[in-house]
């Protein structure tokens, strides 16, 4: 059982004979399975915060040093101000958002089961239907 | 086969040594230990190598199952009750290992690296306990805030509860409390957010165990001073992680 101690350090504990740790619950086993849901839901809260995957970490950058578009990509500011832009190539963009929102926003995707721009797209569809 | 992770975004923060002094008090009670490391610098590797402990290379055994990494580790591990898995660079596998650590120890203990990760993110959802190293200043506050973050929203998403508890590490070894750290205990109680009882004082014995490639139990007065008060310190801090996993919110996520 727990040593109590009245200060946080387990000071009251020196001078004691030391009993042991009592392990006598925890037996090897087999494991148990992955709860593969729990891991997902995991992997959405976390890149919704910005965690990084350490398998892909991002490239370093320098100071000053700009960096090329990735064939068929294309960054929005060369494109805001055009009087028609077309669908390709593909655009980026990255947000900062409430972090309820973007678990909303994945929830969505997740469950229909479509990708993060469709998503958006059927967003602004709702928000710009009436006006049209 | 319980899995404990030490999690907290921010590196410095008493992690690798709050893991290896639970994984001393385990071993010395007679517990098999399976170290779990996430951090590329594999701090955990080098003091198992350095002590002949079997350790396996992650990233270089490519396991493409659990059952894989099952048999890696019935192959490494041998008759030694601890043994160090490194998994740095490969959040997809990490999950793999983990199963099969679960599989082969008593108790499982998770290092990550002191960053926002993937790999972090995906042990927490396992973990049977996960324990936030906080070494009380304000500047660690936030790391601290954001892992918790982390811990609640991933029990929300998934429906499954999460146990973690805050503890105080690198705490001033004197009698008295430092201010910084009397402020943040009483802010985390005010929050209703868990805090361990003990803390774990910044002592050289702790320390000492990677210095001389040993467990706490193994250091000599010779080598490190103060390691009665560390000895009782690291029982105190043990004790209290047993008598969590023993509650039944641990058990449920078991």
């Amino acid at each position: 059982m727990m040593t109590k101690s009245s200060d946080a350090f387990g000071f009251e504990a020196i001078g004691e004979e030391r009993k042991g740790l009592d392990l006598s619950d925890f037996t090897r086993s087999p494991g148990a399975a992955i709860d593969r849901p729990a891991a997902e839901a995991a992997r959405e809260v976390a890149d919704a915060a910005g965690f990084q995957s350490r398998g892909k970490p991002a490239s370093p950058r320098r100071a000053g040093q700009g960096r090329a578009n990735p064939p068929g990509k294309v960054k929005i500011s060369d494109l805001i101000g055009r009087p028609d832009v077309p669908d390709e190539p593909r655009a980026q963009l990255n947000m900062m958002a409430p972090a309820s929102l973007i678990v909303r926003f994945k929830k969505i995707e997740h469950e229909r089961g479509v990708r993060a721009w469709e998503v958006l797209k059927a967003a602004l569809d709702a928000l710009e239907g009436p006006e049209q | 086969m319980p899995n404990i992770i030490f999690a907290n975004t921010k590196g410095g923060s008493g992690k690798t040594t709050a893991a290896l002094t639970l994984t001393s008090e385990l071993l010395a009670a007679g517990a098999h230990v399976a170290l779990l490391e996430g951090d590329p610098n594999r701090p955990l590797a080098r003091w198992a190598e350095r002590r002949g402990a079997p350790v396996i290379d992650g990233p270089k055994t490519r396991v493409g199952s659990a059952a894989d990494a099952a048999v890696a580790i019935r192959e490494a591990a041998g008759d030694s009750k601890l043994l160090v898995i490194t998994t740095d660079n490969d959040d997809e596998a990490v999950l793999d290992w983990l199963q099969a650590a679960q599989g082969w120890g008593t108790f499982v203990i998770a290092d990550p690296e002191g960053s926002p990760n993937q790999w972090l993110a995906q042990v927490i959802s396992q973990a049977h306990l996960v324990l936030v190293p906080f070494a009380p200043t304000t500047l660690d506050a936030n790391q601290v805030a954001r892992t918790i973050r982390q811990i609640n929203q991933t029990e929300r998403i998934s429906s499954k509860a999460i146990p973690h508890r805050i503890v105080i590490t690198r705490a001033n070894p004197g009698a008295v409390m430092t201010r910084d750290e009397r402020d943040i205990r009483k802010s985390l109680l005010e929050n209703a957010l868990p805090l361990m009882d003990v803390s774990l004082a910044d002592r050289p014995a702790f320390r000492g165990m990677f210095k001389h490639d040993a467990l706490l139990s193994e250091l000599t007065p010779d080598q490190v001073g103060g390691l009665p008060q560390a000895r009782s310190n690291a029982a105190a801090f043990a004790e209290e992680i047993i008598e969590i996993l023993r509650q039944p919110a641990a058990q449920k996520a078991a």
